[in-house]
């Protein structure tokens, strides 16, 4: 289907996307921690992709080559922006999706709140590493990082966690 | 496996439930794929436009150079020869400029 939709098939490619977007839509939630923004950036990243789709070379999977374009878009939104989200409007975004663990009957973890606390650059690293599942180099290679930087960000994120869940070292 | 270790595990196993609840939050069935496929259409026109446009201006600031560069030799040898050098002399700073310039705008702060 990658083949078919990489020579111009627009039904192929709109397959791909389908097939996806879901994904993709969870990954932008994770690195965003804001429901509106990642679905904001998963319209953008599929734009994205229908542009580049003839440049993907197949070296990764599409579902990594659609993550690394998502990362970058929001990595320019937030640059866009000049700053991450203000305090406020993270904790009102917190709140909603908080909110809709309540009406779902299910408990909020802590661990998100210090996920979401964390900076951009920490966070992102972090959850490829440890949620995806990403080599070091891999993860340099996505966010165009030299390994060294991705794991010495992944090590200190995972410590602040840790000291704000209140864990023993 | 020494406490540390496990500790990490234990903490890379939160992390891992926390963000799994949160996944519960995006349905899972796909999107409606004739919506998908309007997506691709609208942007694929939104593309062939864009690039027939940006031909059309390349051709037209093409023919006003082109134009400028006959002229200025018809006019005045000297001055065709001036343009030639100021245009080669330029050419370097403004190629390490916009190199710069992509370079920054791709990397990462670190």
């Amino acid at each position: 289907m990658i083949a078919r939709a990489k020579r111009g098939d627009s039904g192929a490619l709109a397959q791909l996307l389908q097939q996806n977007y879901s994904f993709l839509l969870k990954y932008l939630l994770k690195i965003t921690m804001h429901q509106a923004t990642a679905e904001d950036l998963t319209q953008e990243t599929m734009l994205k992709c229908i542009e580049k789709i003839r440049l993907y070379n197949g070296q990764s999977k599409f579902s990594s080559w659609l993550m690394t374009i998502a990362t970058n878009k929001y990595v320019d939104l937030i640059r866009r922006k000049k700053q991450e989200r203000s305090w406020q409007e993270q904790e009102q975004s917190l709140r909603s999706l908080r909110w809709q663990f309540t009406s779902r009957n299910e408990e909020w973890p802590d661990v998100l709140d210090s996920i979401a606390r964390l900076p951009y650059d920490v966070r992102i690293p972090i959850l490829l590493k440890h949620y995806y599942g990403f080599a070091y180099d891999e993860i340099a290679a996505m966010i165009d990082i030299p390994a060294g930087t991705v794991k010495s960000r992944v090590y200190n994120g995972i410590q602040q966690i840790r000291k704000e869940l209140d864990m023993s070292e | 496996m020494n406490k540390h270790d496990e500790e990490d595990q234990a903490l890379t196993e939160l992390m891992r439930g926390g963000l799994q609840k949160l996944d519960m939050l995006v349905p899972d069935e796909m999107p409606n794929l004739q919506w998908m496929e309007q997506i691709v259409a609208d942007q694929q026109n939104r593309m062939r436009k864009k690039m027939w446009t940006e031909l059309a201006v390349f051709w037209l600031v093409a023919m006003l150079v082109l134009s400028g560069v006959f002229l200025a030799l018809y006019a005045n040898v000297y001055i065709f020869a001036a343009l030639q050098a100021f245009v080669v002399a330029a050419a370097v700073p403004v190629a390490v400029i916009l190199r710069r310039k992509e370079q920054v705008k791709t990397k990462w702060k670190s």
